[in-house]
């Protein structure tokens, strides 16, 4: 998985800087700031309706900043369309584990590549590709509709990793999957760190987070309300208590 | 009866259901990108035709161009008008009414359509009566006993094919049509992995508009007469071929085309007295096949969406 052309991924550090935001009238956001450090894995974990859906649209731009900004290696993104957010380097495995249902497993990986002009750098990433998710190269002329689940969640990771990203962002990759794949997604995340990539995790699920995790933050009703090494957080039985339930 | 006279129904048939078929793949593709039906898409039909029918009759009162080429500068103009056209209604009507009720797409591009066929009556000297459209196809007849065909149509038939062939390599080979999919199939997805969405969309509409400009020009050949409102009925058939075949697929408006034009056809074969209704009949079939199909003969599960 790693690129083909041997360049070295992860030197850009993603900031969020006092971001607020929201739909409609409502902020769902308030005055938000993270940061994603090159080569390392970030997570941001917090309950249902803490905002973390909306810190990743934020960033992503498909939900407009009303304040603050969003920065990635020290060029200012906020509000930028989603596709040259992309194109900076900064792919998503979305929510849901989305693939273009009615298109083979082979064409959505294509529609990763669009970006990439050179026909032999996208056949290497293609190859690349298959070499790490032989699944996919079995199931390449599939509609990507009638594939399983936990296929479904690689065809989504590499899909991203065809635009040939520094940044992989994941939305809440394990929701929905069975606890083998769950833990499949988590291997698959650290293998990407150690490929050099560099990872902002979204998650619910605490525990096996924080463990892949080298720095987290805690989402709650739109506000950062810890942050730290994921080691700290973890250790963290106060934090444990008011937002994660006792353990 | 006679089996020349039937062949010579089928080959109209097969004409007629091709031009359908063109302008009804264009309300598929509108709708598959953004989901809106567009409804000034008949009226650009008019616009290529008339578009074509202005380049030559300007071209020819300068210089006498050979036959091929005075057909390129027509399907230049036709193509030209109907790509612009689609690229302005989508940019300055459709794409701001993006979040809105679909209602309002469908009212905006209705009276962008009556804007495009008022424009075209008083734009063009006494536009309101028909026009002759010239003849810019070699003349001359096949026969086969007592069945006859213009070249002109063959060439029209064959030409008109051969775009829907292009189209549909174009949807699913090209780096335009896999765009196209992607945001089809999830906009959001497809705008993570990259594909400008406006820019899709746009292309989506200068495509399928083109395809409506050649309609125009086709028809004009056909029926070597244009009319301001040719957009109108054109449009509503093209809009029921989408419909009843399946809108957002590909195939199935294709499909809608060629039955339409089936039944019209029909229509004037078994009951020649009746061929005066011919459309009425057409529609009322479609009304019943919408009825028992309410998603399209081609159902969007289990076929290829754009």
């Amino acid at each position: 998985m790693s690129a083909p052309d041997g360049s070295p991924k992860g030197a850009r550090r993603l900031s969020v800087i006092g971001v607020t935001t929201g739909y409609d009238r409502a902020d769902v956001l308030h005055d938000v700031s993270i940061e994603a450090k090159p080569g390392r894995i970030t997570c941001i974990l917090g309950a249902n309706g803490a905002g973390k859906s909306t810190l990743i649209r934020a960033i992503l731009g498909l939900t407009p900043v009303r304040q603050g900004e969003v920065a990635f290696g020290g060029e200012t993104i906020t509000n930028l369309a989603t596709h040259r957010i992309a194109a900076l380097g900064i792919a998503t495995v979305p929510e849901g584990n989305r693939v273009f249902p009615r298109m083979t497993v082979l064409e959505n990986l294509k529609v990763g590549g669009l970006l990439e002009r050179d026909r032999t750098r996208l056949a290497a990433r293609m190859e690349a590709m298959f070499e790490s998710f032989p699944r996919l190269k079995e199931r390449r002329n599939q509609l990507a509709g009638t594939l399983s689940g936990g296929e479904r969640s690689m065809l989504s990771i590499a899909r991203g990793l065809m635009t040939d990203p520094e940044l992989v962002v994941f939305d809440e990759p394990s929701l929905g999957l069975s606890p083998l794949f769950v833990a499949e997604v988590f291997r698959i995340v650290r293998r990407l760190k150690d490929e050099g990539y560099t990872i902002l995790l979204v998650e619910q699920n605490v525990r096996q987070t924080l463990d892949v995790a080298d720095d987290g933050y805690v989402l709650a009703q739109g506000r950062v309300v810890a942050a730290g090494t994921s080691r700290s957080l973890a250790e963290d039985r106060e934090l444990h208590k008011a937002y994660f339930g006792v353990h | 009866m006679d089996p020349g006279l039937l062949a010579q129904y089928l080959f109209n048939g097969l004409m007629l259901g091709t031009i359908y078929a063109i302008v009804a793949v264009g309300f598929s593709l509108f709708f598959g990108v953004l989901d809106v039906i567009k409804f000034s898409h008949g009226d650009v039909v008019a616009v290529g035709a008339f578009s074509a029918f202005g380049a030559a009759g300007l071209t020819a009162a300068l210089v006498a161009l050979p036959g091929p080429l005075a057909l390129a500068v027509g399907l230049v103009a036709a193509l030209g008008a109907g790509a612009v056209s689609g690229v302005v209604i989508g940019r300055v009507l459709v794409l701001p009414l993006k979040n809105a009720p679909a209602v309002n797409v469908l009212l905006a591009t209705l009276m962008a359509g009556t804007v495009l066929r008022e424009a075209i009556r008083l734009a063009v000297p006494n536009g309101g009566n028909p026009k002759p459209f010239p003849a810019l196809l070699p003349d001359g007849v096949l026969a086969a006993g007592s069945f006859s065909v213009g070249i002109d149509s063959v060439i029209i038939l064959v030409g008109g094919l051969a775009v829907v062939l292009a189209t549909h390599l174009v949807i699913t080979r090209t780096r335009l049509g896999l765009a196209i999919r992607a945001v089809a199939q999830d906009d959001e997805v497809a705008q993570l992995a990259g594909v400008n969405f406006t820019k899709t969309v746009l292309g989506t509409f200068a495509l399928g508009s083109m395809l409506a400009g050649l309609a125009g020009l086709m028809l004009g050949l056909y029926y070597r007469e244009i009319n301001f409102n040719m957009g109108i009925l054109l449009g509503i058939i093209g809009f029921a071929c989408a419909v009843v075949g399946g809108l957002g697929s590909l195939i199935g408006p294709i499909l809608g085309g060629f039955l339409f034009a089936g039944i019209q056809t029909l229509a004037t074969v078994v009951l020649p007295f009746t061929s005066a209704y011919k459309d009425v009949v057409a529609f009322a079939v479609i009304i019943a096949l919408i009825g028992l199909f309410p998603t399209g003969l081609i159902a969007e599960k289990s076929s290829e969406r754009v």
